[in-house]
């Protein structure tokens, strides 16, 4: 009892004593932290260094003045912050592991390795990175006992950081297949835990959303390092779907757009199958389509370079579907259906297409406009704008044979290809009618109206008298005007959902 | 000034709290209130051993999980330097996650009320039970190291490793796994002959090093640039590049994780490990200043192939175990040693062997 009673009385007198010698709060560094005040943070673990080692929650406080120097680390560039980072972090971490240190060790380790030129040094730093990394996120997945319906905000960084870090490694160090079969092994670990998480139990919509967007893009990291049967291909592409998504139309978010093309250009040059080159096209031309500038050459390049996509693409799944049935087999896993990527091909070519045709012609370019009208005729498929873009092709040949009405030749050559262009747009909405009568519809009415005033402004007049004494009627109603147009330039794409 | 002093008037309630809560336990304790939790003590000591947690199975099947990955992209390769990150992140996997914590919990946490209970018999854990769910588990993980290493083209080591899962689950063979995301699940005695498709050709032989007092910094000393194997020149084999590399990997890995002095598990493990090697007459520098060159044999029996490394100045001296160098006898003579008291053995330290010269 005596001896009880002693043994409290000095628990008591040791804790008194410490607490008073303590004259730091792990609360301060935190708030500190939080509301990212590094510097201030930093110049406060600097001050009281005596203190911060006598604090019972010494592993916490290092913790907080280790993220601070990172963060200045990554501001400033500045090694020695790093190096400070790297020290407090790995210090915080001996006296007391949490899979957060060692996460945030791992990520810093990671940044060292960066500035290391020697390649063994630098592999073996980003290895012990990469693995503390890799080691805080399978503790705090069993922390939250493997579950796949409950997954906290803390895991969803750490995947998206972690697999960032993987991805970055996997194409800087795309010459060491070794190395690359190493983080593929460890990609695919990373996707396994979290490809299959269950949304529905999320607290609130925004983060079922959210588990909903993390579990998709788990499944698709995994399925991409088989892309192409090479995984920097399809490393190339997946970070550049993820940067695309960033891309929102607007001029802020611009840079997004031209990372990501580097990304889908970058993996189309490294592909070696058909099947994977005519997807990475059909991502370029799915991108360009989104492109939003007010510079209209820029306009007019990137949906050149969206159309010049589109065709190379259709052409490798010319390939692709050419192949005897016999000896047709996937080019590797998790083939997106040859049916599918054709149909975003051809809707990625006509939107460009368009697009592009439009802003020449709005520039003036008739020339560039009538030399698309072979792309324009030989397309066996149709889109939304098929018969505006025919009928632009129409007017910029009518215009150019108007200017050459002095060169017998160039004038017959204009024409032919003015009335040809406007009878394919008036064929294309009849078309729609299906072999039936037609009925009023404005584009309809519209083809129809300017085909007749071209021909009778060419001369054909026999030909637009019969054109309007047979449909006529039903386009009464419609308005007389020229065909006004068309607006669309490809905007709409994206806010009516991706083509994938 | 006043919130200093409103710290320390709370610090101090704290302090005689913390002091009036201890000493009431002890009276407590004294007239008998508390007595009522002496039966759940007991009553918790008399319970059969707790059921393995749900969180255990998903933990080792998730352990599991990340070695398949590893040997699916394995199986993808033909060459074998690609395959090298591959096999030790399998060893390695298997070291941290279940070997290491195995033994830990049953010889430093061996309370009843671990998660974990003794779940079989390795060289490394001396009691068993095959009815434990954990046994299979843990032997496929084993297995699956024994598969790597069949297809990275070590029939010795895979069938050493395989051996081991046996000791923990005799059924594991028959165990079905799927070890490509695209083929059928087999069992693990398919992917076994599977994986010896690629053992065609192979010689490594399994080279036993029993650690005699070797000390922490010099394992910490000794790393992949003073540490080589060379194959002797003058016995005129030429031997693989990669045998020398990973022999040399698997030789510092055996001394930092089965040898090193620091390590609070030693004592209850075997002071030994395994690299494979094909038979020949190499030279072995361990030392870190690497100028010295031992000479080792290895020969066609694994049996032969035992040695003993032992911390020599700054190096490590490596010789053949005496029931090696002299038949049965000496062996017996060399165990009787090792059954001596330390005091006895103190004199022989630092002699180093018949083959093993000091290092400078």
């Amino acid at each position: 009892m005596a001896k009880i009673l002693k043994c409290a009385l000095l628990v008591a007198v040791t804790v008194l004593l410490s607490q008073t010698a303590i004259g730091v709060d792990p609360d301060t560094f935190k708030n500190l932290f939080t509301q990212e005040k590094y510097s201030e943070l930093v110049a406060m673990c600097e001050s009281s260094k005596a203190e911060i080692e006598s604090n019972q929650y010494v592993d916490r406080i290092l913790y907080y003045c280790g993220m601070a120097k990172t963060k200045l680390f990554e501001k400033s560039g500045n090694v020695n912050d790093l190096t400070d980072a790297l020290d407090l972090l790995e210090r915080s971490d001996h006296i007391y592991y949490l899979p957060s240190t060692s996460f945030a060790l791992g990520r810093a380790r990671l940044m060292a390795a960066d500035l290391v030129s020697d390649k063994e040094e630098r592999l073996a730093e980003e290895w012990q990175g990469l693995d503390e990394m890799w080691d805080a996120i399978i503790k705090r997945h069993a922390e939250e006992g493997f579950r796949t319906d409950v997954v906290s905000d803390t895991i969803l960084s750490w995947s998206i950081a972690y697999y960032e870090a993987l991805i970055q490694r996997v194409i800087r160090d795309q010459d060491d297949p070794a190395r690359l079969r190493w983080l593929t092994a460890r990609i695919r670990m990373l996707a396994d835990r979290y490809k299959n998480i269950n949304p529905t139990k999320g607290e609130s919509e925004v983060r079922q959303t959210n588990l909903q967007t993390i579990s998709q893009w788990m499944d698709e990291l995994y399925q991409e390092t088989y892309f192409d049967s090479k995984v920097v291909v399809g490393m190339y592409k997946y970070i550049g779907d993820r940067t695309e998504e960033k891309y929102d139309q607007t001029e802020t978010t611009e840079e997004q757009f031209h990372k990501a093309l580097y990304y889908y250009k970058e993996g189309l040059a490294r592909a070696k199958s058909s099947k994977a080159k005519a997807v990475l096209n059909e991502r370029i031309g799915y991108l360009c389509t989104l492109y939003q500038s007010g510079s209209k050459d820029k306009k007019i390049e990137f949906y050149k370079m969206g159309f010049y996509a589109s065709i190379d693409g259709l052409k490798q799944m010319d390939d692709v579907m050419n192949i005897l049935p016999e000896k047709q087999m996937s080019f590797y896993r998790f083939e997106q259906p040859n049916e599918d990527v054709v149909a975003n091909l051809q809707k990625n070519y006509g939107h460009n297409l368009s697009g592009f045709l439009y802003f020449l012609w709005e520039r003036g370019d008739y020339k560039s406009v009538v030399a698309l009208s072979k792309n324009a005729f030989e397309a066996n498929f149709d889109w939304k704008t098929k018969h505006d873009d025919l009928l632009r092709i129409a007017d910029a040949a009518s215009k150019l044979a108007r200017e050459n009405i002095r060169d017998p030749l160039l004038y017959d050559k204009y024409k032919e290809m003015c009335l040809t262009s406007a009878f394919r747009a008036f064929q294309f909405t009849l078309k729609r009618f299906k072999g039936a009568r037609p009925t009023y519809d404005e584009a309809f009415c519209s083809a129809l109206n300017v085909y007749s005033a071209f021909l009778a402004s060419f001369g054909e007049t026999i030909e637009s008298t019969n054109l309007d004494r047979l449909y006529g009627p039903v386009c009464k109603e419609a308005p007389k005007a020229p065909a006004p147009p068309p607006t669309s330039t490809g905007s709409e794409q994206k806010q009516t959902g991706s083509s994938k | 000034m006043a919130n200093i002093l409103g710290s320390r008037v709370k610090t101090f309630v704290f302090a005689a709290t913390l002091f009036l809560l201890i000493a009431g336990f002890a009276l407590a304790q004294e007239t008998g209130e508390a007595s009522t939790q002496a039966p759940a003590t007991t009553s918790e000591l008399s319970q059969p051993a707790q059921p393995v947690s749900s969180i255990m199975l998903d933990k080792i099947d998730w352990v599991i999980n990340d070695m398949v990955r590893c040997v699916e992209e394995l199986r993808r390769t033909q060459n074998q330097w690609d395959k090298r990150y591959l096999v030790e992140q399998v060893e390695e996997t298997l070291y941290r996650e279940v070997e290491f914590p195995m033994l830990y919990q049953q010889v430093v946490g061996n309370e009843k009320k671990m998660d974990v209970v003794p779940i079989g018999s390795t060289s490394d854990v001396t009691y068993g039970s095959d009815a434990n769910p954990l046994a299979p588990k843990y032997a496929e993980a084993f297995a699956l190291v024994g598969i790597a290493k069949g297809y990275e083209g070590y029939s010795a080591a895979a069938t050493d490793y395989i051996l081991r899962a046996r000791d923990i689950y005799k059924d594991v063979l028959s165990l079905k796994v799927k070890l490509d995301s695209f083929e059928d699940y087999k069992t693990l005695s398919q992917w076994m002959a599977d994986s010896r498709g690629t053992w065609g050709g192979t010689q490594a032989v399994r080279v036993t090093f029993n650690g005699k007092n070797v000390l922490q910094d010099v394992v910490d000393s000794l790393n992949m640039e003073n540490v080589k194997f060379q194959a002797n020149a003058k016995s005129g084999e030429k031997i693989d590049d990669y045998y020398l590399y990973v022999a040399k990997r698997d030789f510092l890995k055996g001394l930092r994780t089965r040898i090193a002095t620091d390590d609070p598990l030693k004592k209850d493990r075997e002071n030994k490990f395994n690299i494979y090697l094909p038979p020949g007459k190499y030279k072995l520098f361990t030392s870190a200043t690497a100028d010295y060159g031992i000479d080792i044999e290895v020969q066609n029996d694994p049996n032969r192939n035992q040695f003993v490394v032992e911390t020599i100045q700054n190096g490590i001296a490596v010789y053949p175990l005496a029931a090696m160098r002299g038949g049965e006898k000496l062996l017996k003579e060399e165990k009787k040693k090792e059954q001596a008291p330390e005091e006895q053995k103190k004199p022989e330290e630092g002699k180093g062997g018949p083959t093993g010269g000091g290092t400078n």
